[in-house]
Protein backbone atom coordinates (compact mmCIF):
# COMPACT_ATOMS: atom_id res chain seq x y z
CA UNK A 1 0.00 0.00 0.00
CA UNK A 2 2.58 2.39 1.17
CA UNK A 3 6.24 1.39 -0.49
CA UNK A 4 8.34 3.94 0.74
CA UNK A 5 10.03 3.08 4.04
CA UNK A 6 9.49 5.85 6.37
CA UNK A 7 12.01 7.10 9.23
CA UNK A 8 10.28 7.29 12.30
CA UNK A 9 11.44 8.86 15.64
CA UNK A 10 10.03 8.35 18.99
CA UNK A 11 10.75 10.28 22.55
CA UNK A 12 9.06 9.03 25.24
CA UNK A 13 10.82 8.33 28.62
CA UNK A 14 7.98 5.30 29.21
CA UNK A 15 9.52 2.24 28.63
CA UNK A 16 5.77 0.15 28.26
CA UNK A 17 5.10 3.06 26.04
CA UNK A 18 7.86 2.50 23.66
CA UNK A 19 7.31 -0.92 23.71
CA UNK A 20 3.81 -0.63 22.69
CA UNK A 21 4.77 1.21 19.88
CA UNK A 22 7.07 -0.49 18.51
CA UNK A 23 4.56 -3.56 18.74
CA UNK A 24 2.14 -1.16 16.91
CA UNK A 25 4.52 -0.22 14.36
CA UNK A 26 5.56 -3.59 13.56
CA UNK A 27 1.96 -4.88 13.50
CA UNK A 28 1.38 -2.75 10.44
CA UNK A 29 1.51 -4.01 6.60
CA UNK A 30 4.88 -2.22 5.40
CA UNK A 31 7.71 -2.12 7.36
CA UNK A 32 9.44 1.22 8.82
CA UNK A 33 12.56 2.09 10.88
CA UNK A 34 12.08 3.34 14.07
CA UNK A 35 14.90 5.36 16.58
CA UNK A 36 13.70 5.88 19.88
CA UNK A 37 15.30 8.59 22.58
CA UNK A 38 13.97 8.62 26.23
CA UNK A 39 14.33 12.27 27.21
CA UNK A 40 13.92 16.12 25.96
CA UNK A 41 18.00 16.70 25.54
CA UNK A 42 18.72 13.29 23.78
CA UNK A 43 16.12 14.14 21.08
CA UNK A 44 17.40 17.40 20.55
CA UNK A 45 20.84 16.15 20.27
CA UNK A 46 20.02 13.25 17.86
CA UNK A 47 18.00 16.09 15.91
CA UNK A 48 20.79 18.16 15.72
CA UNK A 49 23.62 15.56 14.96
CA UNK A 50 20.92 14.47 11.69
CA UNK A 51 20.28 17.99 10.28
CA UNK A 52 20.87 16.05 7.09
CA UNK A 53 18.85 12.91 7.28
CA UNK A 54 15.64 13.98 9.44
CA UNK A 55 13.21 11.54 10.08
CA UNK A 56 10.18 11.64 8.33
CA UNK A 57 7.65 12.26 11.34
CA UNK A 58 8.14 12.97 15.10
CA UNK A 59 6.27 11.55 17.82
CA UNK A 60 6.64 13.62 20.86
CA UNK A 61 5.78 12.58 23.65
CA UNK A 62 5.17 15.49 26.81
CA UNK A 63 5.63 14.57 30.16
CA UNK A 64 9.82 13.48 30.04
CA UNK A 65 12.43 14.38 32.43
CA UNK A 66 15.09 17.05 31.73
CA UNK A 67 13.47 18.89 28.86
CA UNK A 68 9.60 18.36 28.38
CA UNK A 69 7.93 17.67 25.12
CA UNK A 70 6.44 21.06 24.92
CA UNK A 71 10.36 22.39 25.59
CA UNK A 72 11.63 20.35 22.32
CA UNK A 73 8.27 21.56 20.31
CA UNK A 74 8.84 25.31 21.15
CA UNK A 75 13.08 24.94 19.71
CA UNK A 76 12.38 22.55 17.01
CA UNK A 77 9.65 25.23 15.58
CA UNK A 78 12.16 27.97 16.22
CA UNK A 79 15.06 26.56 14.83
CA UNK A 80 15.44 27.20 10.91
CA UNK A 81 16.33 23.56 10.19
CA UNK A 82 13.96 21.87 12.18
CA UNK A 83 10.50 23.48 11.74
CA UNK A 84 9.59 21.82 8.47
CA UNK A 85 9.36 18.42 10.57
CA UNK A 86 6.44 17.16 11.03
CA UNK A 87 5.69 16.97 14.89
CA UNK A 88 2.54 13.97 16.07
CA UNK A 89 2.07 15.02 19.46
CA UNK A 90 1.91 11.58 21.79
CA UNK A 91 0.79 12.33 25.16
CA UNK A 92 -2.07 10.63 27.82
CA UNK A 93 -3.62 14.47 28.82
CA UNK A 94 -6.63 15.44 27.13
CA UNK A 95 -6.82 18.84 27.99
CA UNK A 96 -8.05 20.87 25.27
CA UNK A 97 -6.60 24.00 26.53
CA UNK A 98 -3.12 22.35 26.15
CA UNK A 99 -3.69 20.90 23.11
CA UNK A 100 -4.67 24.52 21.56
CA UNK A 101 -1.61 25.53 22.95
CA UNK A 102 0.84 22.94 21.47
CA UNK A 103 -0.97 23.79 18.43
CA UNK A 104 -0.19 27.23 18.48
CA UNK A 105 3.44 26.44 18.98
CA UNK A 106 3.26 24.57 15.82
CA UNK A 107 2.47 20.75 16.74
CA UNK A 108 0.65 18.90 13.48
CA UNK A 109 -1.50 16.28 15.22
CA UNK A 110 -2.44 15.11 18.57
CA UNK A 111 -2.70 11.67 19.63
CA UNK A 112 -3.97 10.93 23.04
CA UNK A 113 -2.62 7.56 23.96
CA UNK A 114 -5.07 4.88 23.89
CA UNK A 115 -5.65 2.41 25.95
CA UNK A 116 -6.76 -0.19 23.25
CA UNK A 117 -4.02 -1.67 21.18
CA UNK A 118 -6.02 -1.89 18.04
CA UNK A 119 -6.60 2.48 18.53
CA UNK A 120 -3.07 2.05 18.68
CA UNK A 121 -2.31 0.50 15.46
CA UNK A 122 -5.03 2.50 13.65
CA UNK A 123 -4.12 5.62 14.51
CA UNK A 124 -0.55 4.85 13.70
CA UNK A 125 -1.81 3.89 10.43
CA UNK A 126 -3.97 6.62 10.42
CA UNK A 127 -1.03 9.34 10.81
CA UNK A 128 2.21 8.17 9.11
CA UNK A 129 0.78 8.42 5.44
CA UNK A 130 0.08 12.41 6.16
CA UNK A 131 3.40 12.30 7.54
CA UNK A 132 5.32 10.34 4.20
CA UNK A 133 3.23 13.08 2.12
CA UNK A 134 4.12 15.91 4.20
CA UNK A 135 0.29 17.12 4.15
CA UNK A 136 1.24 19.15 7.10
CA UNK A 137 3.93 21.50 5.32
CA UNK A 138 0.81 24.22 4.85
CA UNK A 139 0.14 24.46 8.16
CA UNK A 140 -3.41 24.66 7.66
CA UNK A 141 -4.25 21.36 9.06
CA UNK A 142 -4.27 19.98 12.68
CA UNK A 143 -5.67 17.06 13.96
CA UNK A 144 -6.84 15.64 17.00
CA UNK A 145 -6.63 11.62 17.00
CA UNK A 146 -8.76 11.31 20.37
CA UNK A 147 -8.55 7.29 21.04
CA UNK B 1 -128.12 189.27 11.91
CA UNK B 2 -130.89 189.35 14.35
CA UNK B 3 -131.17 185.94 14.74
CA UNK B 4 -127.73 185.66 15.50
CA UNK B 5 -128.21 188.49 18.11
CA UNK B 6 -131.27 186.89 19.98
CA UNK B 7 -129.36 183.91 19.58
CA UNK B 8 -126.55 184.86 21.46
CA UNK B 9 -129.24 186.91 24.17
CA UNK B 10 -130.78 183.50 23.99
CA UNK B 11 -127.50 181.90 25.13
CA UNK B 12 -127.00 184.21 27.91
CA UNK B 13 -130.03 184.26 29.53
CA UNK B 14 -129.50 180.30 29.38
CA UNK B 15 -125.98 180.90 30.71
CA UNK B 16 -127.09 183.42 33.40
CA UNK B 17 -129.88 180.97 34.69
CA UNK B 18 -126.83 177.66 34.60
CA UNK B 19 -124.54 180.20 36.54
CA UNK B 20 -126.87 181.23 39.00
CA UNK B 21 -127.96 177.50 39.41
CA UNK B 22 -123.97 177.04 39.71
CA UNK B 23 -123.75 179.95 42.53
CA UNK B 24 -126.90 178.03 43.99
CA UNK B 25 -125.54 174.94 44.50
CA UNK B 26 -122.01 176.11 45.49
CA UNK B 27 -123.78 178.28 48.34
CA UNK B 28 -125.05 174.84 49.13
CA UNK B 29 -122.00 173.14 48.60
CA UNK B 30 -119.92 175.83 50.37
CA UNK B 31 -122.67 175.15 53.45
CA UNK B 32 -122.10 171.43 53.07
CA UNK B 33 -118.27 172.59 53.48
CA UNK B 34 -118.70 174.88 56.05
CA UNK B 35 -119.95 171.91 58.33
CA UNK B 36 -117.44 169.46 56.55
CA UNK B 37 -115.00 172.04 57.54
CA UNK B 38 -116.28 172.29 61.22
CA UNK B 39 -115.93 168.45 61.15
CA UNK B 40 -112.68 168.71 59.58
CA UNK B 41 -111.18 170.56 62.35
CA UNK B 42 -112.69 169.03 64.65
CA UNK B 43 -111.23 166.07 63.51
CA UNK B 44 -107.88 167.86 63.30
CA UNK B 45 -108.40 168.66 66.58
CA UNK B 46 -108.49 165.19 67.17
CA UNK B 47 -105.74 163.99 65.02
CA UNK B 48 -103.53 166.39 66.83
CA UNK B 49 -104.59 164.93 70.14
CA UNK B 50 -103.89 161.51 68.63
CA UNK B 51 -100.54 162.61 66.87
CA UNK B 52 -99.61 164.16 70.43
CA UNK B 53 -100.07 160.81 71.77
CA UNK B 54 -98.90 159.13 68.82
CA UNK B 55 -95.81 161.45 69.31
CA UNK B 56 -95.42 159.96 72.70
CA UNK B 57 -95.94 156.67 71.86
CA UNK B 58 -93.50 157.44 69.11
CA UNK B 59 -90.47 158.43 71.52
CA UNK B 60 -91.50 155.38 73.87
CA UNK B 61 -91.51 153.19 70.15
CA UNK B 62 -87.85 155.24 69.24
CA UNK B 63 -86.78 154.20 72.80
CA UNK B 64 -87.82 150.95 72.72
CA UNK B 65 -86.63 150.86 69.04
CA UNK B 66 -83.31 151.46 69.79
CA UNK B 67 -83.20 149.15 72.64
CA UNK B 68 -84.40 146.43 70.26
CA UNK B 69 -81.78 148.03 68.10
CA UNK B 70 -79.17 147.22 70.58
CA UNK B 71 -80.70 144.23 71.28
CA UNK B 72 -80.80 143.08 67.69
CA UNK B 73 -77.23 143.96 67.34
CA UNK B 74 -76.28 141.74 70.19
CA UNK B 75 -78.67 139.10 68.68
CA UNK B 76 -76.98 139.13 65.47
CA UNK B 77 -73.70 139.39 66.75
CA UNK B 78 -74.50 136.39 69.35
CA UNK B 79 -75.97 134.72 66.38
CA UNK B 80 -73.05 135.12 64.13
CA UNK B 81 -71.35 133.04 67.34
CA UNK B 82 -74.05 130.96 67.68
CA UNK B 83 -73.89 130.65 63.05
CA UNK B 84 -70.25 129.61 63.55
CA UNK B 85 -70.80 126.91 66.54
CA UNK B 86 -73.16 125.55 64.19
CA UNK B 87 -71.60 125.43 61.35
CA UNK B 88 -68.86 123.86 63.72
CA UNK B 89 -70.86 121.30 65.16
CA UNK B 90 -72.44 120.69 61.98
CA UNK B 91 -68.56 119.63 60.94
CA UNK B 92 -68.43 118.04 63.99
CA UNK B 93 -71.73 115.83 63.72
CA UNK B 94 -70.78 115.26 59.90
CA UNK B 95 -67.56 113.77 61.26
CA UNK B 96 -69.74 112.10 63.75
CA UNK B 97 -71.54 110.90 61.18
CA UNK B 98 -68.51 109.03 59.22
CA UNK B 99 -66.79 107.90 62.42
CA UNK B 100 -70.01 106.44 63.70
CA UNK B 101 -70.49 104.99 60.08
CA UNK B 102 -67.07 103.44 60.64
CA UNK B 103 -67.67 102.53 64.51
CA UNK B 104 -70.68 100.53 62.64
CA UNK B 105 -69.38 99.04 60.67
CA UNK B 106 -66.33 97.96 62.68
CA UNK B 107 -68.86 97.06 65.20
CA UNK B 108 -70.33 94.95 62.89
CA UNK B 109 -67.27 93.30 61.63
CA UNK B 110 -66.39 92.82 65.43
CA UNK B 111 -69.28 91.20 66.04
CA UNK B 112 -69.04 88.65 62.74
CA UNK B 113 -65.74 88.13 64.46
CA UNK B 114 -66.89 87.48 67.77
CA UNK B 115 -69.52 84.83 66.40
CA UNK B 116 -66.52 83.23 64.45
CA UNK B 117 -64.71 83.51 67.42
CA UNK B 118 -67.36 81.88 69.68
CA UNK B 119 -67.81 78.74 67.12
CA UNK B 120 -63.89 78.40 67.27
CA UNK B 121 -63.89 78.58 70.40
CA UNK B 122 -66.16 76.04 70.60
CA UNK B 123 -64.56 73.56 68.49
CA UNK B 124 -61.41 74.37 70.14
CA UNK B 125 -63.09 73.70 73.10
CA UNK B 126 -64.11 70.21 71.54
CA UNK B 127 -61.03 69.45 70.19
CA UNK B 128 -59.03 70.23 73.86
CA UNK B 129 -61.30 68.15 75.08
CA UNK B 130 -60.55 65.24 72.69
CA UNK B 131 -56.85 66.27 73.26
CA UNK B 132 -57.20 65.57 77.00
CA UNK B 133 -58.64 61.88 76.53
CA UNK B 134 -56.06 61.32 74.15
CA UNK B 135 -53.40 62.77 76.49
CA UNK B 136 -54.79 60.43 79.00
CA UNK B 137 -54.29 57.82 76.27
CA UNK B 138 -51.01 58.57 75.77
CA UNK B 139 -49.95 58.75 79.22
CA UNK B 140 -51.31 54.92 79.72
CA UNK B 141 -49.71 54.31 76.01
CA UNK B 142 -46.20 55.74 77.32
CA UNK B 143 -46.53 53.60 80.48
CA UNK B 144 -46.97 50.31 78.42
CA UNK B 145 -44.42 51.59 75.87
CA UNK B 146 -41.82 52.57 78.94
CA UNK B 147 -42.40 49.00 80.35
CA UNK B 148 -41.62 47.30 76.79
CA UNK B 149 -38.77 49.62 76.19
CA UNK B 150 -37.63 48.48 79.38
CA UNK B 151 -38.20 44.81 78.44
CA UNK B 152 -36.80 45.75 74.85
CA UNK B 153 -33.45 47.25 76.83
CA UNK B 154 -32.92 44.23 78.51
CA UNK B 155 -33.78 41.76 75.34
CA UNK B 156 -31.58 43.90 73.49
CA UNK B 157 -28.58 43.75 76.13
CA UNK B 158 -28.94 40.02 76.17
CA UNK B 159 -29.06 40.16 72.14
CA UNK B 160 -25.50 42.03 72.19
CA UNK B 161 -24.22 39.23 74.43
CA UNK B 162 -25.42 36.74 71.99
CA UNK B 163 -24.27 38.68 69.10
CA UNK B 164 -20.76 38.70 70.46
CA UNK B 165 -20.97 35.06 71.13
CA UNK B 166 -22.71 34.64 67.39
CA UNK B 167 -19.72 36.97 66.00
CA UNK B 168 -16.89 35.14 67.92
CA UNK B 169 -18.53 31.56 66.83
CA UNK B 170 -18.90 33.19 63.38
CA UNK B 171 -14.83 34.04 63.66
CA UNK B 172 -14.14 30.96 63.75
CA UNK B 173 -16.40 29.43 61.23
CA UNK B 174 -14.76 31.78 58.78
CA UNK B 175 -11.70 30.69 59.81
CA UNK B 176 -12.90 26.85 59.70
CA UNK B 177 -14.49 27.87 56.56
CA UNK B 178 -11.03 29.26 55.23
CA UNK B 179 -9.21 26.40 55.91
CA UNK B 180 -11.84 23.61 54.21
CA UNK B 181 -11.35 25.95 51.22
CA UNK B 182 -7.77 25.35 50.98
CA UNK B 183 -8.39 21.95 52.55
CA UNK B 184 -10.80 21.47 49.76
CA UNK B 185 -8.63 23.06 46.90
CA UNK B 186 -5.84 20.80 48.64
CA UNK B 187 -8.04 17.79 48.32
CA UNK B 188 -8.97 18.72 44.39
CA UNK B 189 -5.71 19.05 42.81
CA UNK B 190 -4.55 15.70 45.02
CA UNK B 191 -7.51 14.06 43.10
CA UNK B 192 -6.26 15.11 39.88
CA UNK B 193 -2.75 14.41 40.67
CA UNK B 194 -3.73 10.84 42.37
CA UNK B 195 -6.03 9.93 39.33
CA UNK B 196 -3.20 11.24 36.69
CA UNK B 197 -1.28 9.21 37.51
CA UNK B 198 -3.55 6.39 38.23
CA UNK B 199 -4.10 6.60 35.11
CA UNK B 200 -0.97 5.28 33.60
CA UNK B 201 -0.75 1.67 35.13
CA UNK B 202 -4.33 1.16 34.30
CA UNK B 203 -3.72 2.17 30.40
CA UNK B 204 -0.69 -0.40 30.28
CA UNK B 205 -2.67 -2.85 31.89
CA UNK B 206 -5.81 -2.35 29.10
CA UNK B 207 -3.06 -1.71 26.29
CA UNK B 208 -1.58 -5.26 27.80
CA UNK B 209 -4.92 -7.27 27.95
CA UNK B 210 -5.71 -5.94 24.37
CA UNK B 211 -2.44 -6.96 22.75
CA UNK B 212 -2.77 -10.36 24.46
CA UNK B 213 -6.51 -11.17 23.26
CA UNK B 214 -5.59 -9.78 19.91
CA UNK B 215 -2.25 -11.76 19.66
CA UNK B 216 -3.26 -14.89 21.54
CA UNK B 217 -6.15 -15.01 20.81
CA UNK B 218 -5.68 -19.16 19.47
CA UNK B 219 -3.38 -19.94 22.37
CA UNK B 220 -6.23 -18.98 24.94
CA UNK B 221 -9.18 -21.22 26.37
CA UNK B 222 -12.72 -20.55 26.08
CA UNK B 223 -12.38 -19.89 29.72
CA UNK B 224 -9.49 -17.84 29.86
CA UNK B 225 -10.83 -15.07 27.12
CA UNK B 226 -13.65 -14.71 29.22
CA UNK B 227 -11.95 -13.87 31.84
CA UNK B 228 -9.56 -11.50 30.26
CA UNK B 229 -12.80 -10.28 29.12
CA UNK B 230 -13.73 -9.37 32.21
CA UNK B 231 -10.20 -8.23 33.39
CA UNK B 232 -10.63 -5.48 30.24
CA UNK B 233 -14.25 -4.32 31.60
CA UNK B 234 -13.48 -4.18 35.21
CA UNK B 235 -9.80 -2.18 34.08
CA UNK B 236 -12.81 -0.05 31.61
CA UNK B 237 -14.57 0.86 34.77
CA UNK B 238 -11.85 1.95 36.63
CA UNK B 239 -11.22 4.14 33.89
CA UNK B 240 -14.12 5.50 33.84
CA UNK B 241 -14.01 6.17 37.73
CA UNK B 242 -10.42 8.05 37.04
CA UNK B 243 -12.02 10.20 34.49
CA UNK B 244 -15.33 10.95 36.27
CA UNK B 245 -12.81 11.99 39.47
CA UNK B 246 -10.66 13.73 36.69
CA UNK B 247 -13.93 15.43 35.63
CA UNK B 248 -14.74 15.90 39.25
CA UNK B 249 -11.66 17.90 40.30
CA UNK B 250 -12.31 20.34 37.55
CA UNK B 251 -15.43 20.93 38.90
CA UNK B 252 -14.07 24.05 40.59
CA UNK B 253 -12.19 25.23 37.91
CA UNK B 254 -15.29 24.78 34.74
CA UNK B 255 -18.50 24.89 34.74
CA UNK B 256 -20.90 21.98 34.94
CA UNK B 257 -21.77 20.62 31.56
CA UNK B 258 -24.97 19.69 30.74
CA UNK B 259 -25.43 17.24 28.17
CA UNK B 260 -28.88 15.49 26.36
CA UNK B 261 -28.09 12.10 26.76
CA UNK B 262 -29.99 8.86 26.79
CA UNK B 263 -30.72 7.79 30.01
CA UNK B 264 -31.03 4.03 28.19
CA UNK B 265 -27.54 4.18 27.36
CA UNK B 266 -26.36 4.95 30.42
CA UNK B 267 -28.46 2.32 32.37
CA UNK B 268 -27.28 0.14 29.60
CA UNK B 269 -23.54 0.59 30.63
CA UNK B 270 -24.60 0.30 34.09
CA UNK B 271 -26.30 -3.00 33.20
CA UNK B 272 -22.97 -4.20 31.73
CA UNK B 273 -20.86 -3.27 34.42
CA UNK B 274 -23.04 -5.06 37.32
CA UNK B 275 -23.74 -8.33 35.04
CA UNK B 276 -21.75 -10.29 37.93
CA UNK B 277 -23.62 -9.38 40.72
CA UNK B 278 -26.86 -9.20 38.81
CA UNK B 279 -26.00 -13.03 37.68
CA UNK B 280 -25.30 -13.81 41.47
CA UNK B 281 -28.45 -12.29 42.97
CA UNK B 282 -30.42 -13.83 39.52
CA UNK B 283 -31.34 -10.19 39.76
CA UNK B 284 -32.94 -8.44 36.82
CA UNK B 285 -34.08 -4.98 35.53
CA UNK B 286 -36.48 -3.13 34.06
CA UNK B 287 -37.01 0.14 32.62
CA UNK B 288 -39.78 1.76 31.41
CA UNK B 289 -40.77 5.51 30.45
CA UNK B 290 -37.30 6.31 30.16
CA UNK B 291 -36.75 9.59 27.70
CA UNK B 292 -33.67 11.56 26.84
CA UNK B 293 -32.34 13.93 29.78
CA UNK B 294 -30.30 17.24 30.10
CA UNK B 295 -27.38 16.06 32.34
CA UNK B 296 -24.05 16.00 33.44
CA UNK B 297 -23.34 12.68 32.24
CA UNK B 298 -20.26 11.46 34.61
CA UNK B 299 -22.47 12.41 37.26
CA UNK B 300 -25.55 10.46 36.14
CA UNK B 301 -23.86 7.58 35.44
CA UNK B 302 -22.40 7.77 39.19
CA UNK B 303 -25.80 7.93 40.86
CA UNK B 304 -27.34 5.34 38.65
CA UNK B 305 -24.61 2.88 39.60
CA UNK B 306 -24.62 3.64 43.04
CA UNK B 307 -28.14 3.30 43.27
CA UNK B 308 -28.51 -0.29 41.37
CA UNK B 309 -25.59 -1.40 43.19
CA UNK B 310 -26.65 -0.74 46.49
CA UNK B 311 -30.12 -2.04 45.24
CA UNK B 312 -28.59 -5.29 44.69
CA UNK B 313 -26.11 -5.41 47.53
CA UNK B 314 -29.59 -5.04 49.97
CA UNK B 315 -31.85 -7.29 48.16
CA UNK B 316 -33.13 -9.91 50.39
CA UNK B 317 -30.59 -13.11 48.69
CA UNK B 318 -33.59 -15.83 48.79
CA UNK B 319 -35.72 -13.83 46.12
CA UNK B 320 -34.76 -12.77 42.78
CA UNK B 321 -34.26 -8.92 43.01
CA UNK B 322 -36.10 -7.11 40.59
CA UNK B 323 -35.40 -2.95 40.15
CA UNK B 324 -37.75 -1.15 38.14
CA UNK B 325 -36.36 2.45 36.53
CA UNK B 326 -39.01 4.71 35.70
CA UNK B 327 -38.91 8.24 35.17
CA UNK B 328 -41.59 11.10 35.27
CA UNK B 329 -41.16 14.91 35.05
Amino acid sequence: MNPKELNILLADDDIDDCHFFKEALDSLPQSNRLTIVNNGDELMEYLLENIERLPHVLFLDINMPRKNGFECLSEIKAHESLKDLPVVMYSTSGSKDKINVLFNTGADVYIRKPSNFAQLVQVIHHVLPMAAENIFSNGKLKYILNA
Amino acid sequence: MDNTIESAEDKLSIANRKLLFQNEEKEKRAAELSIANKELIFQNEEKEKRAAELSIANKELIFQNEEKEKRAAELIIANTELAFQNDEKEKRAAELIIANTELAFQNEEKEKRAAELIIANKELAFQNEEKEKRAAELIIANKELAFQNEEKEKRAAELIIANKELAFQNEEKEKRAADLIIANKELLAFAYISSHDLQEPLRKIQTVVTIILENENKNLSEKGKYNFQRMQLAAGRMQQLIDDLLAFSRINTTDHQFEKTDLNLIIEEVKNELRDTMQEKHASIEVTEICPANIIPFQFRQLMYNLISNALKFSNPDIPAHIIVTAAL
